[in-house]
């Protein structure tokens, strides 16, 4: 039995999912061993969301399309991994994706969408999973992009209270106030179909930072 | 549920066990010990990166190919427990890379006494206490002192300068656990780790044999299970007296 869609949307937003990701922050951990001043936390959570989230939001849709119609996934992976150009970003959201995949496969062995990403061996960023599991499950389109948007801010929040303890009721007005940072462009995110329309936003200082973070040996959160 | 046959693959072997009781001490010792015989691989679990594996790579006791680190996000019970994902990938791509292998010990992150393996994960587990935590930690009890398959009290040569009691915190031990598997170990006692490696053989050969049977020494609530037959009745119980079968010669056990 599979609950409605809503359900669904719900546990893929659930910190709790075990599918890998609480080892992750978001780019935060690397923002701030870069240098990035605790007070400018705000300012990096929405040039993420209308940068790196903005395009895995879209990938996500994009994935959904392509998952919904049959068609391959690799186009879109080529498309995300293009506006991707940190190796260290596209490595560690394969290992979400792998991670996800694995949920989602042992989940849903029978689903054609999500059967999809297991022919061959390619790796799938966890954008690409996220709209493969959508396909299957129902999950429209304007909730998978508010879904995908959220799930990168509250990862990079939980992962703040490890960093930069404070008060965690200050962490969730930062997810609050990114959250609403994109909401305008949602319905335009929603109606992507193609690859080639996935925007590409990418934040060269955050990349840099991630590129930094992968290889110090002294870190909390593996991205 | 292991997700194949379980004599069919590798016994993954978990090694848990508060910060700095010697976890990584212990795999490098069963390494040296079974490294000709067994064909082995270790996962480690760090809170900050590989650490760990690069203790066990630079100790020379195994191929460094196959010592993988896994990263925990400063969360290393939830990777062994509440979300072992990236645990079991790297189990399995450990097995893939260098089938087939024997055992793949999996060290947990140095964590506090609540710390132990999801049976989803490992086949069996030890946990790693030593005396210079002190004596009177084996009395405190907990999923991992009381339910583990075998409960190591390590560094027992340290002994004499903790001014810790071995066999009184071995009594202790037994009495927390109920009889099952205790053994008393310092790499600088032949006897001691002789004890581990006969160990470490029989849970092998219960998991080939299809014996063995992984459990879950997580904390679970005294229950109430009703009688059909006598309506009015019923018992309560609190899953203390799991079977646990193993313990070769020079591993205490009172079973």
């Amino acid at each position: 039995m599979t609950p409605d869609a809503h359900t669904i949307a719900m546990l893929l937003a659930d910190a709790r999912l075990p599918s890998g990701g609480y080892a992750f922050s978001s780019g935060l951990e690397p923002a701030l061993q870069g240098g990035l001043p605790p007070s400018e936390i705000r300012a990096f959570l929405r040039a993420r969301a209308r940068t790196t989230t903005m395009v895995d939001a879209a990938t996500a849709v994009v994935a959904r399309v392509a998952g919904l119609a049959s068609d391959p996934y690799a186009p879109v992976e080529r498309a995300w991994a293009a506006r991707t150009p940190s190796r260290a970003a596209r490595q560690s959201s394969r290992e979400l994706g792998r991670g996800l995949l694995r949920l989602a496969t042992t989940l849903w062995p029978d689903s054609a969408p999500i059967a999809g990403l297991t022919r061959g061996d390619g790796a799938w960023s966890r954008p690409v999973v996220l709209g493969a599991v959508a396909a299957h499950a129902g999950v429209d389109a304007t909730t998978l992009v508010r879904l995908a948007v959220y799930d990168d801010m509250a990862c990079a929040v939980a992962a703040l209270l490890k960093l930069e303890p404070g008060d965690p009721i200050d962490g969730v007005r930062l997810v609050i106030d990114a959250c609403a940072s994109l909401d305008p462009f949602t319905s335009q995110l929603a109606a992507l179909t193609s690859p080639d329309s996935i925007p590409a936003s990418s934040a060269p200082q955050s990349e840099m930072w991630a590129e930094a973070h992968a290889i110090t040996n002294r870190r909390l959160f593996r991205a | 549920m292991p997700d194949s046959p379980t004599s069919a693959r590798a016994l993954r072997l978990g090694v848990a066990g508060p910060v700095g009781t010697g976890k990584s001490s212990l795999i490098a010792t069963v390494c040296r010990a079974l490294g000709e015989e067994l064909r082995l691989g270790v996962i480690t679990n760090d809170i900050y990166t590989d650490e760990d594996a690069r203790f066990l790579r630079s100790a020379g006791v195994l191929d460094p190919e196959r010592i993988r680190a896994v990263e925990t996000g400063a969360c290393p019970h939830t990777a062994i427990r509440d979300d072992i994902t990236t645990n079991l990938l790297a189990a399995e791509d450990l097995e893939r890379d260098f089938s087939p292998l024997d055992v793949v010990l999996i060290e947990s992150g140095g964590d506090n006494l609540t710390a132990t393996f999801s049976p989803a994960l490992v086949d069996a587990q030890i946990f790693v206490l030593d005396v210079a935590g002190g004596g009177d930690v084996a009395r405190k009890g907990g999923p991992g002192i009381g339910r583990a398959d075998l409960l190591v009290v390590n560094k027992t040569d340290l002994a004499p300068y903790v001014g810790v009691d071995v066999p009184q915190m071995v009594a202790d031990a037994e009495e927390a656990r109920e009889g099952r598997a205790v053994l008393a170990l310092s790499r600088h006692d032949a006897a001691s780790i002789a004890a581990l490696r006969a160990w470490v053989l029989s849970v092998l050969a219960a998991h080939r044999s299809g014996d063995h049977v992984p459990q879950d020494p997580g904390p679970m609530a005294p229950h109430f299970h009703a009688d059909e037959e006598h309506p009015e009745g019923g018992f309560v119980h609190d899953h203390h007296a799991h079977d646990h079968a193993h313990a070769p010669a020079g591993v205490h056990s009172h079973e």
